[in-house]
């Protein structure tokens, strides 16, 4: 009876994409839904390690500028002629300093995270400019570019990194059992400290994972973009709150899985793609993915509370539970 | 008599300050900092401050806000600045915080993007909407084999549908493709409002959803690159043809690997040091009336237009009007090589 947020959302999104197909049936093509896919990974990995921090109830605002400047640290070593792994070790080191130093504000200077993460947003994307001295960063080397051209059985390399990333989050937050502490934090942070659980070391990790999940994304975003502007990523650290929001992993933290956020991102791509195959035209873009996320939200808020009235009522009637308790 | 011969030599000494004004401070300010387009025509700006001896200041919001330029205006009016040239965000929303910078005798230029002319002398422009929008006709249909003939599917690409000039360019364009090749059908006109991953993403789905698509035309400097890059991704290039309006140091790959073959714009540098030249001018306490023509060093032979060649009505009698920009500039891989912007 149970309906979880991430079945809703794929539902959804399989509905979205089947309703297109009925107006453009080029959207059905297994290069178009890859393409989809392909689009979705820097939002999908961004949201990912927003979970981290939206799971022990916090928020980063601030990992949309740790992307870009761990997209620019990246192009400035490759141009001054390193080589991809090393570069690609730099960004992520760059994006871990950038989520610890917010962990760091958070935990040990107990700075509140929005305003911790605002304050690190400003001087993020003021490094960018500083390093770069305000121009874009291009003529980068074609070594970057060339992973998002590999492709295995058809879809592209970076799209089973992602898969990979995805799987082994999803593990880990099943199965291993300290990734129940960012749950467990989340949910009550009084009682987790009083069941001995390291409550600042958990949401020092949950910051420090945000940046490099912020890193991650830099590097799938600039292998696929091949240069990188001064606002890449802007505005991404919304996007990510609201892709969590909408996979089900909820702002009072403790309630909510990989898989839910990951969906979550990827549905929010594929409206913009599903709008051009639809026609639709682009004015009403950013509208009408608005209207969809507050849609899917509000859905899902009357199918909870008629399921919990359900329930409710067969307590009173006597009768056993129509619903699982969650 | 004596009277006279005071206020004459008062004005005189006036003039003669006026004339000598030393420490002429200009800020020249972007619509936002930190894209390759602005940062350049800043370098101009400067460049054109060091020849003249004066100083220019570029600063401006860093990200696309209307009421951060606003905010750069009202401080550069405060620390005395004697002229302040913007390329602004919007037409109408600039228009209180230019009256005051005027009342306070702070004079006014536009560039790249203006508002209204009842709040600036001089818009330095790099063409008219006509001249920029039959540009992007005219790149498209110089790739196409037979223009005039067979049936053609074009796309628009670009920014958002708030920009002024980009939104007029494409106007002109259109209404020009309606009248000269009305045998091509333009099959959409999508956003991508800016942002990299989207300037990608939106033109995948377009070639996806069109796959007969002849040209998409994308008069903004993400959507132009983005576009190449998804041809590139899809395996395409080469097959449709992409042109618009970018920098050539973003295009460069693109254009040598051929996926791009010509896209156009004006050398913002030139335009950057005409601006401050002609500010420094009104500063000296030049007067220019629409008609007048004169040389600029480092940029060419320039004339002022009426206001009515962007299509407006208002026309002030002395120092109000439009400034082109000598020429604009189509990039091939033939010339690119010789720009850095």
């Amino acid at each position: 009876m149970r309906v979880s947020r991430e079945l809703l959302v794929t539902g959804l999104l399989v509905a979205l994409i089947l309703l297109t197909a009925l107006a453009n049936p080029h959207v059905l093509q297994f290069k178009s839904l890859v393409e989809i896919l392909n689009a979705s990974l820097t939002l999908v990995l961004i949201t990912l390690g927003e979970m981290f921090v939206i799971l022990t109830r916090g928020i980063d605002v601030s990992v949309g500028a740790s992307a870009g400047l761990a997209a620019t640290v990246l192009g400035t070593v490759l141009n001054l002629g390193w080589g991809l792994p090393a570069a690609i070790g730099a960004a992520l080191a760059t994006g871990l300093a950038a989520g610890a130093v917010n962990a760091f504000g958070i935990t040990v200077l107990r700075v509140p995270p929005i305003i911790m993460t605002l304050g690190t947003l400003g001087i993020y994307r003021g490094l960018m400019r500083i390093i770069t001295g305000g121009s874009w960063i291009e003529n980068l080397p074609q070594s970057i570019k060339a992973p998002n051209l590999w492709h295995f059985l058809g879809v592209p390399f970076f799209v089973w990194v992602t898969l990979a990333v995805l799987l082994l989050t999803a593990w880990v937050a099943l199965r291993y059992r300290p990734a129940r502490y960012f749950y467990a934090v989340g949910d009550n942070e009084a009682g987790a400290y009083l069941l001995g659980l390291p409550v600042r070391a958990t949401q020092f990790l949950a910051y420090t994972l945000a940046g490099l999940f912020a890193a991650l994304a830099a590097v799938v975003f600039t292998s696929q973009i091949g240069f990188v502007s001064m606002n890449a990523a802007e505005g991404y650290e919304l996007k990510a709150i609201a892709a969590n929001v909408l996979g089900g992993v909820s702002l009072t933290g403790g309630v909510g899985t990989p898989l839910g956020a990951a969906v979550g991102a990827l549905f929010m791509t594929a409206v913009h793609s599903m709008l051009i195959f639809l026609g639709v035209p682009g004015v009403w873009d950013n509208a009408f993915a608005g209207v969809i996320l507050l849609l899917v939200v509000f859905a899902d808020f009357r199918l909870r509370r008629s399921l919990e009235l359900r329930r409710r009522q067969a307590r009173i009637q006597g009768e056993p539970a129509g619903g699982e308790a969650r | 008599m004596k009277r006279i011969a005071l206020l004459l030599s008062v004005a005189l000494a006036l003039a003669g300050l006026a004339l000598a004004k030393k420490d002429v401070k200009i800020a020249f300010i972007p619509k936002l900092t930190g894209v390759g387009f602005f940062e350049s025509g800043g370098k101009g700006a400067v460049a054109m401050g060091k020849m003249l001896g004066i100083h220019v200041k570029y600063d401006g919001p860093s990200t696309a806000s209307v009421s951060g330029q606003i905010e750069y205006i009202n401080n550069f009016v405060n620390q005395g600045y004697d002229a302040i040239a913007i390329s602004a965000l919007s037409p109408d929303g600039l228009n209180q915080a230019l009256k005051r910078a005027m009342r306070k005798g702070v004079i006014i230029l536009t560039w790249d993007s203006d508002v209204n002319p009842r709040y600036r002398t001089f818009y330095i422009s790099q063409g008219t909407a006509q001249q920029l929008g039959e540009l992007l006709v005219k790149m498209a249909a110089d790739q196409m084999k037979d223009p005039k003939s067979g049936k053609k599917k074009v796309a628009f690409h670009y920014s958002s549908p708030t920009v002024t000039d980009q939104n007029q360019w494409v106007r002109v364009a259109k209404a020009k493709i309606k009248k000269d090749y009305p045998n091509w059908e333009i099959v959409a006109t999508v956003f991508s409002h800016e942002d990299a991953q989207q300037a990608v993403q939106v033109p995948t789905a377009l070639f996806q959803a069109h796959p007969d698509l002849d040209a998409v035309i994308c008069p903004d400097a993400n959507a132009l690159p983005g576009t190449a890059q998804a041809a590139e991704n899809l395996g395409i290039a080469g097959k449709v043809i992409i042109t618009g309006f970018s920098t050539p140091n973003v295009m460069r790959p693109y254009v040598k690997r051929g996926t791009v073959k010509a896209f156009g714009l004006w050398d913002v540098v030139k335009q950057g040091k005409l601006t401050i030249y002609v500010a420094n001018l009104l500063v000296q306490g030049k007067k220019l009336k629409v008609g007048d023509e004169f040389d600029v060093p480092d940029v060419g032979h320039v004339k002022v237009y009426p206001n009515s060649v962007q299509g407006y009505t208002y026309q002030g009698k002395v120092n109000n009007g439009i400034i082109l920009l000598p020429e604009r500039v189509v990039f091939t891989i033939e010339n690119i090589d010789n720009y850095d912007f």
